[in-house]
C-alpha cells in the first residue's frame, strides 16, 4: 500500500524556506527559497515549485508535514512538527547511525540527541543570541565586505592561526572585527576566527546533551566547510558525512516529509484535513 | 478581623482578599479539600500574625531554612517566615506586588543575583510591611542568598539575630553539632521574648510536628498511584506548609486534608486530569508559584501530571524522638538537615539532589524530569551537568529551563508552556509511542 507514496514536507525556516517531496521511501526533488514576510505565500510559492520538478500535480501527494519557524503558516499542511522532531528523523533517515544532530540555522542553532532507536532523548537549543547562527555569520562577512560563500576557501587559505575574538556578542563581535582588519590582521585568520567563535558555542550546546557519535551537521551552515573543520577542532572528533545527494539545509524538510509518509501509513491512507 | 490598618498596607490587603476569594471558589468544589485546608492555613496565619501585633504578644522572625519548632516552644510567640508576605502574594494575592518588592529591594543595593524570594523579603522589610520583631533565629540555609537576605533585614531592623550555622554534611555528628546551637538558642530566645522555653509544650510541638509528617508520608506514597488523583499544584504547597505550620495543629489538619483527599479520590478510582492522565513527570528544583494555574494548564492541555515535586516530596527519614530534651534538639536538627525540602537537596553534596530525583522519577512512575532552573539557585543549578549524565544513566528524558520561581518576568508562563509542549510533542510522545 506504500508503492508509489509521495509526501512532502514544507520547511519555512527565519532565512530560507525549504520543500522536499519523498517518493516511494526515497529522496525526490526538493527546493530552498528565501524566507519572505508572506510564509504563507512562501509556502505555496516552494510547494508550486517542487512539485513543477517533480512533474506532478499535489493530487498525487498523500500526505504534507509542516516545519520550522513558520510551520502554522502552511496552511495546506496536513499538520505540523517541531524542527527539532524534523531534522532529528530527516538525519537519521539519512544516517542511520547517527546520534548526535547539529543543526545550525539563520536563527538558532540545536543540538539534538538520538537514541539508539532513533527517538530524541534530549535537545538544547540558542535561540536567543544571533551568536554561533547562521545570520551571525551573514552579517558579519557583510563587515568583511565578502560573500558568506567566500567563507570557507578562506578559512581554508593557508594555515590554521585563528584570531581569538573575546567577545561573546555578535554585536561587540563586529567592532573587534573592523579593529582587526584596520590592524591589518590577514582576512584568512580573520574567517578562522569567526568560525572558531561559532564552534566553540555549538561545542559547549554539544557537551550540554552528552558528545556521543556519530555527529552529524545539518542546516545552512553545514554548508560551510570552515564550521565543519572549527567544529571538529573544538571538539575534537571527525563529523560523519550525509549521504552526498542529500543537502544538509533540507534535511528538516526531509524529516517532514519522512514523518508525513510514516503518519500516512500509521493512519491506514488516510490523510487528514489541512492544519 | 480587619486586615485594615497602618501597617497592613494594600500589600497584605491583597493577600487576604486573595485568600478569601479562592476560599470560596473551592469550597464549592467537593475535592478541593487539599486547596481549602491550605487556603484556610494562609487565611488563619495571617489573621494570627495580625492578632498577635493587636494582643501585643512577640513576633519572632525566621527564614524559610529554619524550622519554626524551637520559637514555638515557647508560649505566646508568634513565629513569621521573613518571605511570607512575597509568598502569600505569589500564590493567593497578585504577583505585581512581588514584583514591586524585587525592584525595591534592588534599588536599595541588593545584587540582582539574589535570589528574588529573598529580596522580596528584604522588599517587605524595607516598606514595613512586617510587625516588628523582637528578635530573628534564622539557619544559614537553604543557599547565600538567604545569608544575604538575613543580613539585610537585620541591618535594617536593628534587632538581635541568632544565624545557626548548618553544616555542609548530614550525619550524625552534624545533628548533633546543629542540636547544640539550637541548644544554645534557647536562653537567646528568653532573653528577647521575656519567658522561659517550655519544654513541655516544646515536646507537644514536636508531637504536632511528627503528627505532620506522617501525615505527608502517607499522602507521599498515596500520590504514587496511577492515575494520580491528586491535582498537580498541591504538590508545590507543601514547602510552604512546613515552613509556616510546622509544629502546629494547622499544620496537622492541613497535611490530614492533602492525605484523606489523595485516599477517599483513589478509592472512587478518580484522576487529577479529566479524561485520564496520559503522562506523568516529576518536577525538579522549583515550582512556578506566581501562576498556580500553569499546572491546571498542563493537566487539562497536555493530559500532563505532576505526582511529586521537589518541594512536596517528605524524607521518610526523619521522624523527632520526643523521649528527652536532647532527642528533640537532635530530631529538629536532623529533620532541619535531612527532612526540610531545599535545605536537604540544596545544602552540601549534591547526592541528594541528584539521587532523589532518580529515586521520584521510579517511585512515581514518571515519563520524564523537569527541571526548572531557579535562576537565582545557583546551588541547584551548577550541579546541572551531574544531573544530565545520571538522568541519561537512568534514560530518564529531562526537560531543562530557565526561569524565576517568583517573577514571571524572566521567562513568562507562555515561554514555559512552550517549552513543555515541544518536549512532550518531540520526546515524550514519540517514545511513549513506541513503547
Amino acid at each position: 500500500m506504500s508503492q508509489g507514496l509521495i509526501t512532502a514536507g514544507i520547511d519555512i525556516g527565519s532565512t530560507t524556506s525549504k520543500a522536499v517531496l519523498w517518493m516511494d521511501d526515497h529522496l525526490g526533488p526538493c527546493v530552498i527559497g528565501p524566507s519572505t514576510t508572506n510564509p504563507r505565500g512562501t509556502a505555496h510559492e516552494c510547494y508550486e515549485r517542487v512539485l513543477a520538478l517533480a512533474g506532478i500535480s499535489a493530487a498525487e501527494v498523500g500526505y504534507i508535514v509542516g516545519t520550522g519557524y513558520g510551520r502554522t503558516k502552511v496552511t495546506f499542511a496536513n499538520e505540523n512538527v517541531s524542527e527539532i522532531s524534523a531534522h532529528g528523523r530527516g538525519a537519521q533517515k539519512l544516517l542511520p547511525s547517527a546520534r548526535t544532530i547539529i543543526d545550525i540555522g539563520g536563527q538558532d542553532t540545536k543540538v539534538i540527541l538520538l537514541d539508539g532507536r532513533g527517538q530524541i532523548v534530549e535537545y538544547v537549543m540558542n535561540d536567543k543570541c544571533a551568536a554561533g547562527t547562521g545570520r551571525f555569520l551573514d552579517f558579519i562577512a557583510r563587515t568583511l565586505g565578502i560573500e558568506v560563500d567566500k567563507l570557507p576557501a578562506l578559512h581554508m587559505d593557508g594555515e590554521y592561526r585563528p584570531v581569538r575574538l573575546s567577545s561573546m556578542c555578535s554585536v561587540f563581535i563586529e567592532s573587534e572585527v573592523i579593529n582587526l582588519i584596520n590592524d591589518e590582521v590577514p582576512l584568512p585568520s580573520v574567517v578562522q576566527g569567526l568560525h572558531q567563535s561559532v564552534a566553540v558555542r555549538v561545542a559547549a550546546l554539544v557537551k550540554r546533551v552528552g558528545l556521543t557519535e556519530d555527529l552529524v551537521v545539518t542546516g545552512g551552515v553545514a554548508k560551510n566547510a570552515g564550521i565543519i573543520d572549527a567544529l571538529e577542532r573544538s571538539l575534537g572528533i571527525k563529523m560523519k558525512a550525509l549521504a552526498e545527494f542529500a543537502d544538509p539545509q533540507v534535511v528538516g524538510g526531509l524529516g517532514a516529509a519522512v514523518i508525513a509518509r510514516e503518519i500516512y501509513l500509521k493512519r491506514g491512507n488516510k490523510s487528514t484535513d489541512p492544519v | 478581623m480587619a486586615i485594615l490598618g497602618k501597617e497592613r498596607q494594600e500589600d497584605w490587603e491583597v493577600v487576604y482578599e486573595g485568600v478569601n476569594g479562592l476560599m470560596e471558589l473551592y469550597t464549592e468544589d467537593p475535592d478541593s479539600k487539599g486547596m481549602n485546608a491550605i487556603l484556610k492555613g494562609f487565611g488563619k496565619f495571617t489573621e494570627d500574625l495580625f492578632g498577635a501585633v493587636d494582643a501585643g504578644r512577640p513576633v519572632v522572625w525566621h527564614n524559610c531554612g529554619c524550622s519554626p519548632e524551637l520559637i514555638k516552644g515557647l508560649e505566646g510567640v508568634q513565629s513569621m517566615p521573613i518571605e511570607v508576605l512575597p509568598v502569600l502574594q505569589d500564590l493567593v494575592g497578585d504577583v505585581n506586588y512581588t514584583m514591586a518588592l524585587i525592584d525595591e529591594a534592588e534599588a536599595h543595593g541588593l545584587a540582582p543575583e539574589v535570589c528574588s524570594i529573598d529580596k522580596a523579603a528584604v522588599g517587605s522589610a524595607l516598606k514595613n510591611l512586617y510587625p516588628a520583631p523582637v528578635a530573628m533565629l534564622c539557619h544559614n540555609t537553604p543557599c547565600d542568598s538567604q545569608i544575604a537576605a538575613i543580613k539585610t533585614v537585620a541591618e535594617l531592623t536593628r534587632k538581635p539575630v541568632r544565624m545557626m550555622d548548618v553544616p555542609y554534611l548530614y550525619g550524625d555528628r552534624e545533628v548533633r553539632y546543629l542540636a547544640a546551637q539550637m541548644r544554645e538558642a534557647i536562653p537567646f530566645l528568653e532573653e528577647h521574648i521575656g519567658k522561659r522555653f517550655d519544654w513541655d509544650r516544646f515536646k507537644a510541638v514536636c508531637e504536632e510536628s511528627n503528627r505532620t509528617a506522617e501525615y505527608l508520608r502517607d499522602w507521599n506514597e498515596l500520590r504514587r498511584h496511577m492515575p494520580c488523583p491528586q491535582v498537580s499544584k498541591i504538590v508545590a504547597l507543601v514547602t510552604a506548609l512546613l515552613v509556616a505550620f510546622s509544629g502546629e495543629a494547622e499544620g496537622t489538619a492541613i497535611a490530614r486534608a492533602f492525605r484523606d483527599e489523595a485516599k477517599e479520590r483513589i478509592e472512587r478510582g478518580e484522576s487529577a486530569v479529566e479524561g485520564g492522565e496520559t503522562y506523568r513527570a516529576v518536577w525538579y528544583q522549583d515550582p512556578v508559584w506566581w501562576d498556580l494555574q500553569f499546572y491546571d494548564w498542563m493537566e487539562s492541555e497536555l493530559k500532563l501530571v505532576i505526582p511529586m515535586d521537589l518541594f512536596g516530596y517528605y524524607s521518610p527519614e526523619t521522624l523527632i524522638d520526643t523521649s528527652t530534651p536532647e532527642s528533640m534538639l537532635e530530631g529538629l536538627a536532623a529533620k532541619s538537615l535531612r527532612a526540610m525540602p531545599m535545605s536537604r537537596q540544596f545544602k552540601g553534596p549534591i547526592d541528594n539532589f541528584v539521587d532523589d530525583y532518580i529515586r521520584l522519577c521510579d517511585d512515581y512512575q514518571a515519563d520524564f524530569g523537569i527541571f526548572a532552573g531557579h535562576v537565582a539557585c545557583k546551588h541547584g543549578l551548577g550541579g546541572i551537568g551531574l544531573f544530565r549524565e545520571a538522568s541519561r544513566e537512568a534514560g530518564i528524558p529531562l526537560l531543562y529551563f530557565e526561569f524565576d520561581m517568583f517573577d514571571p518576568r524572566v521567562t513568562p508562563v507562555e515561554s514555559i508552556q512552550a517549552e513543555i509542549s515541544h518536549f512532550v510533542d518531540d520526546v515524550v510522545k514519540p517514545r511513549k509511542e513506541a513503547g
